[in-house]
């Protein structure tokens, strides 16, 4: 089933509430294309510690395969819309 | 993540940073970091503490290099945010993956060229690489490591950290893992009992198995995280392993806390010995699981004190009933016999704190102190912030994990000094008090009743004297330093003498406390070395040793004493010492030095009326 925009929307805009409270900046806007060039402060780090927070926030459980791959929030929608993220 | 799930309130440290008020961020983050913060506030500290170090380049460095086959970039950056609650502005290396070996082999690999002062070999159980399983194989891993740190420690006079290893959460042998010879957690038992005895001299064990032991080993291990990107052990765990090492790392690095000042009132007992007298106060098993839990905090605490943590007392209290449970209330585990100091007044806590400290001549920052009322941890934390200060919890069955998991007291080592040091503090604290009571110098000195003794080198005095010979520098009048062999040599030549000097008093022994060293010239004895530890300045302790001085420059038919004082940036204090004793000045008033000569023959023997000379044999 592919992704829908409402639900991509509604995706976008809680992984923004995580990156801006993960970074402590509230002017942070999230799009499908953001990825580390856009955030000063997205690491390697905070790349993990993103992951962990995506997952308790919507209640999945990323494989070490799904880690690996991704790499922006194209890849978070891709892989919580592959765990079947609400 | 919903944001009441995290109560702590970064904003002020990030709007600190960006104003560039990097030591009010650096309080901020102390008022409300802990180690046990999971790891999204743990990669705020991190980032917080890489802008931090750049606005405090005055902090001390350390420079540590991590050999390590897993990634430790994320927990380095934990790291360097405890080591600046300590102090020190980190400076890492981490060596490129897999390069581990050539890194130690390679005399000019970055590892050398770095000059850390710390090399962390950050050892895993992967790393054992066991095929058999059986002890012969175990001892082999265990003597390649040996190998790989002798041959660091001898090109680098760094500290040496090994981690020990964690048991596994998955039993091949399920609950016969524990009891088989042979298994798993066998050999890692087998590997971590060696560690410390295959460890060369200037080593320590980083004792992890017991961080992960608490943190729960599910939790610890992370088989994702460690395929995916090889991190050692879960995010989460990054925080209380960087606390841990941090707290170690600042003990090496001499900042050990060696005082704990105790609240008494429902710290040490239940209840409010004022209000409740020493009837109702709860302490032992008559006062129910309560009396029980303060009994438990107490033999904690005896258990510190036994291992060289002064403990000291301070309460809003009349002094009187403040000791009456010390004396006549059963249950109670500590006695006044452990406590080097004891304040009951109602005074304002931090001013004792603060005279505690300058009793026991001790900095602010080797004091811990623990309270159960908040506002008074408030206020000492406010007034006196080089003060450790846990929090504690309202439950005083809680209180001995509260205090435990500060991790206030690391060392690496326990020294014969530290098990005699309360002994020592309570010494000095009577004699402070002696001093403080005397109506003058002359009475004071009286009432020390000091004895003296000297005598000449030998193999057992022979490291005392080395070390004072090269460690004082404010009663040293020339400034000579020697080896222990040089020492030695002098002592055996017929051309010069060392004799050493020991001091006690009504309060204790000070031991062996200066060092004299006489070089013999035909009719002249010259006063080649002469150090005493600043200890027992001013006490007659050196007109004792210019006495026997003399009497010994006499045996050896000498007619003159000469002794020189070479300026140095500690030693003003002894500058007019030579005159003082009734010198005659010779040689170039142009040298920066100045020499002075005495005639054995007119003069008379130097006395010291309240010294009593308690030398047995004579050689």
């Amino acid at each position: 089933m592919s992704m829908d925009d409402a639900w991509k929307a509604r995706t976008l805009k809680t992984l923004e509430t995580i990156f801006r409270e993960l970074f402590l900046d509230d002017s942070i806007r999230l799009a499908e294309s953001s990825s580390p060039a856009d955030i000063d402060e997205w690491d390697s780090m905070a790349h993990v510690t993103l992951l962990s927070m995506v997952e308790r926030t919507f209640g999945v459980r990323f494989t070490a395969e799904d880690m690996g791959s991704i790499q922006d929030v194209s890849g978070l929608l891709r892989a919580l819309h592959e765990r079947g993220a609400k | 993540m919903p944001a009441e799930d995290r109560a702590k309130d970064l904003a002020p440290v990030r709007d600190a940073l960006r104003a560039q008020a990097a030591p009010l961020a650096l309080q901020l983050l102390r008022d409300r970091a802990a180690p046990g913060d999971d790891a999204v506030l743990h990669s705020q500290y991190a980032r917080f503490a890489k802008a931090l170090a750049k606005q405090l380049p005055d902090l001390p460095e350390l420079r540590v290099a991590f050999l390590a086959n897993a990634t430790l970039d994320h927990w380095v950056d934990c790291l360097r945010f405890w080591l600046l609650l300590e102090g020190f502005r980190l400076e890492p290396l981490i060596v490129p993956f897999g390069t581990w070996p050539q890194q130690v082999m390679d005399p000019d690999s970055e590892l050398y060229q770095f000059r850390p002062a710390v090399v962390w070999f950050f050892t895993q159980a992967n790393d054992l690489r066991l095929d058999t399983y059986q002890p012969a194989e175990v001892e082999q891993r265990g003597a390649d490591l040996s190998g790989q740190l002798s041959m660091v420690s001898a090109r680098l006079p760094a500290l040496l950290v090994v981690n020990n290893l964690p048991a596994p959460s998955s039993r091949i042998y399920g609950n016969l893992d524990g009891s088989m010879s042979g298994s798993v957690a066998d050999c890692i038992d087998h590997f971590n009992r060696a560690l410390p005895k295959i460890l060369p001299a200037g080593s320590a064990v980083f004792d992890i198995r017991h961080l992960a032991a608490r943190f729960g080993l599910d939790r610890w291990e992370d088989p994702r995280m460690w395929y995916h990107s090889k991190h050692p052990f879960s995010l989460d765990a990054h925080g209380p392993v960087a606390f841990s090492a941090a707290r170690m790392l600042a003990a090496a690095r001499g900042r050990a806390r060696k005082c704990l000042v105790l609240d008494l009132d429902n710290t040490l007992w239940g209840g409010v010995v004022g209000d409740d007298g020493i009837d109702g106060i709860q302490v032992g098993p008559d006062g129910g699981a309560v009396g029980e839990a303060y009994a438990s905090f107490q033999s904690w605490l005896k258990a510190l004190a036994r291992r060289g943590i002064a403990l000291a007392v301070c309460s809003k209290n009349n002094e009187e009933l403040a000791r009456e449970p010390f004396l006549r209330k059963r249950g109670m585990v500590l006695d006044l016999n452990d406590l080097v100091a004891f304040k009951a007044n109602w005074d304002n806590k931090a001013d004792n704190i603060r005279a505690i400290a300058r009793d026991l001549n001790l900095g602010l920052d080797a004091l811990v102190f623990v309270d159960d009322n908040p506002a008074e941890r408030a206020l000492v934390r406010q007034e006196l912030p080089q003060v450790g200060v846990p929090e504690m919890p309202v439950d005083p069955a809680d209180y001995v994990r509260a205090l435990a998991s500060g991790a206030w007291f690391e060392t690496l080592a326990v020294t014969s000094e530290d098990l005699s040091r309360v002994q020592a503090y309570r010494e000095n604290i009577a004699r402070s008090e002696a001093q403080a009571r005397a109506t003058d110098l002359g009475s004071y000195l009286e009432g020390l009743e000091m004895r003296a003794g000297w005598g000449t080198v030998d193999a057992s005095t022979l490291p005392r004297v080395a070390q004072l010979v090269n460690k004082t520098n404010q009663f040293n009048l020339t400034t000579q330093r020697y080896t222990e062999a040089e020492i030695q040599a002098l002592s055996t030549s017929p051309d010069s003498w060392v004799g050493h000097f020991s001091l006690r008093d009504r309060f204790g022994d000070h031991g062996l406390i200066a060092v004299v060293i006489l070089a013999f010239d035909g009719p002249t004895a010259r006063i080649d070395t002469w150090v005493m530890s600043c200890r027992v300045f001013s006490r007659q302790m050196e007109h004792f040793t210019f006495g026997v001085i003399q009497e010994v420059a006499r045996r050896r038919r000498a007619r003159y004493l000469k002794g020189t004082y070479i300026p140095s940036p500690k030693n003003a204090v002894v500058a007019d010492l030579y005159q003082r004793f009734g010198g005659r000045s010779v040689g170039d008033p142009a040298d920066t030095y100045t020499t002075w000569s005495f005639d054995l023959e007119a003069m008379e023997p130097m006395d010291a009326h309240h010294i009593q000379d308690m030398t047995v044999a004579e050689t």
